[in-house]
């Protein structure tokens, strides 16, 4: 069973509108501009009852968007856009009325090509009935294959399969303001108001997201976060923090946002599931420790495949973040980690050094100065010679007052650098 | 010695090459295998990624948080302990200037335990002196012993001493830790 609903002359936003309410009722929506919709309402009896019922809801929920629409229910697609287009208010056909129930109607309810309608008056059709008592090899004959399709459509018989409404929603909000803003603060509550209506929309359809763009008039900042949020509050608050780490400049005058809408995310907790944050909480704290140390100071280390000493970078942190090869394995299964744990100065710190025999002997450097009880080296390493960025480096471990520190000679500097001490 | 208590306080202190970063990233290596996450509050920059992924810490599951200054220190253990979720929360204020690190208020501390105590969160906070006074569950004294040398450096053991555990008292859980006693490059 099919419902169609239908309104003259509509407007882009009446369709958008339809498609809504059609959106409501049924997954399957057929979108067929200008005015009408149809979608599949089979099943549906034992939520809301008769067909009648269900047209009278699918009535109701139109008058509750503002449409004042016609409703019709036909065991076919066809059979129903022509009962709306052509009779007002509610209409439902039972499976085998459709011919007797369109007789009445006009052929313009076919929605067919001006010319074959002009052709139709010029002969005496006036109604369905009378284009159904045509033969159908001479309707062939004359107006081609659109011709059997019409002829079709006239004796209520159409078997078209629904061809279902893919488009795009688009997840956007807009303020324009009378006055410039020029601080943050009062952005907060027209970007909470904002949010609260995108969140919704997006609940409505069981989305979330994970990428807001914030259009700030010419000046754009696009949020991306690991996994889908719906939470009104938290999208505020990340906005906002980014906003204070990243002033716009100017006033605001107009404010856009849009929501790339994703599918939820699902997760199934158990008693046995590792500690960690909540995503949702995660992202919020990390927004909030960039605020306060910077951006680049926050996030996992990740080293740089190269020998260059100290090669890392700092990556965005997410707990979702995980090794595959390492899960269900407990820290006694992993190889038997060594480890010499090495406390860097950055940047490494000039150091005065005395030789004998081409050893070091006594090392001064940033407090710490005395001779050298052992030294052990060099350890010559060089690299990107081919890049400004080269190194080329002779390493000393050495012990100092009791405490281990590692050294080198920059060979291009002609200098003595502290790298780090042993802890 | 028990393990590490979650829901409180354990201070490493120690003098340079006393084996207290050794410690710290072995309790990190622990924590990350079995997929915790963790947390790294780094005072003065020193952390070394390359030492901690040779001793088994999964980097992608820690969190390194780069301060230069006390302050930022303490906000960001702030945040983090109030964000919860964390398996483990260092706090390295080793390099930091002996006097800022003495002027954190006692109260400080008794407020990040009083945030993680109902939590199976372990706060380790490392200094080159003690400070964490009564509100640390557990204090560890670490010390070198002797050095091993080959071409470089090869390794050096270390002593941990137990200088507070208040294990008497009914904690909810403890961490098992396994510290190297010898460290070999």
């Amino acid at each position: 069973m099919f419902a169609c609903i239908y309104i003259p002359n509509a407007s882009n936003d009446a369709q958008a509108a339809l498609l809504d309410c059609a959106g409501a009722f049924s997954p399957r929506v057929e979108n067929m501009p200008p005015g009408a919709v149809v979608f599949d309402v089979e099943g549906l009896e034992r939520l809301f009852g008769s067909y009648s019922e269900i047209a009278s809801k699918i009535a109701e929920a139109a008058c509750a968007r503002g449409l004042e629409a016609n409703v019709a229910l036909a065991s076919n697609i066809d059979a129903a856009v022509c009962a709306a287009r052509g009779f007002g208010g509610i209409t439902v056909l039972n499976h085998g009325t459709e011919a007797n129930r369109l007789s009445d109607l006009p052929p313009a309810v076919l929605s067919a090509s001006p010319e074959i309608l002009e052709t139709l008056e010029r002969w005496g059709i006036r109604t369905l009935g009378a284009f159904a008592k045509l033969p159908a090899v001479d309707v062939s004959a004359r107006f081609g294959q659109e011709g059997i399709e019409l002829h079709k459509r006239a004796r209520g018989v159409g078997s078209r399969p629904l061809v279902p409404h893919v488009d795009r929603v688009r997840f956007v909000d807009v303020v324009e303001l009378d006055y410039e803003i020029v601080t943050i603060e009062p952005l907060t509550f027209i970007l909470s108001r904002m949010l609260d209506g995108i969140c919704t929309r997006l609940r409505s359809r069981n989305f979330a997201t994970h990428e807001v763009h914030l259009s700030l008039g010419t000046y754009i900042r696009v949020l991306n976060l690991p996994l889908p949020v719906r939470n009104p509050k938290l999208l505020t608050r990340l906005l906002i923090l980014d906003l204070e780490a990243h002033p716009p400049g100017v006033g605001i005058r107009r404010i856009e946002i849009e929501a790339i809408p994703a599918k939820p995310r699902v997760v199934q907790n158990g008693l046995f599931v590792p500690l960690s944050p909540e995503p949702e909480k995660l992202e919020l704290t990390l927004a909030r420790l960039k605020a306060v140390v910077g951006e680049e100071n926050v996030g996992a280390a990740e080293i740089q495949d190269t020998h260059r000493p100290d090669g890392f970078r700092v990556s965005k942190f997410s707990s979702t973040n995980k090794d595959i090869s390492k899960l269900d394995k407990s820290w006694q299964d992993l190889p038997n980690f060594k480890l010499l744990a090495l406390r860097r100065f950055r940047p490494p710190l000039e150091a005065t050094v005395q030789l004998r025999n081409s050893t070091p002997i006594w090392i001064a450097f940033h407090g710490v100065h005395g001779p050298i009880a052992t030294a052990r080296g060099p350890w010559r390493t060089s690299g990107d010679w081919w890049r400004p960025t080269m190194w080329d480096r002779e390493e000393w471990d050495i012990e100092v007052l009791d405490a281990l520190y590692r050294i080198y000679f920059d060979v291009h500097m002609d200098r003595w650098y502290a790298e780090g001490v042993f802890d | 010695m028990g393990g590490l208590p979650r829901g409180g306080i354990t201070e490493l202190f120690g003098p340079p090459s006393s084996g207290c970063t050794s410690a710290m990233i072995s309790i990190l290596a622990e924590a990350t295998a079995r997929d915790e996450v963790c947390a790294l509050i780094d005072g003065n920059d020193a952390f070394d990624p390359k030492s901690a992924a040779a001793a088994g810490v999964e980097l992608n599951r820690l969190l390194w948080i780069r301060c230069r200054k006390l302050e930022h220190v303490l906000k960001t253990t702030d945040l983090l302990l109030q964000g919860g979720g964390f398996g483990r929360v260092v706090m390295d204020l080793t390099d930091l200037p002996a006097s800022n690190v003495r002027s954190i208020p006692l109260v400080s501390w008794f407020r990040f335990q009083r945030t993680i105590e109902k939590t199976p969160t372990v706060l380790v906070v490392m200094s080159s002196e003690n400070i964490v006074k009564s509100a640390a569950a557990l204090v560890l004294r670490m010390e070198k012993q002797d050095a091993q040398w080959s071409t470089l450096l090869n390794g050096f053991n270390f002593n941990i001493e137990i200088v507070r555990s208040r294990k008497s008292r009914p904690l909810k859980s403890y961490v098992r830790v396994h510290l190297h006693s010898e460290c070999v490059q």
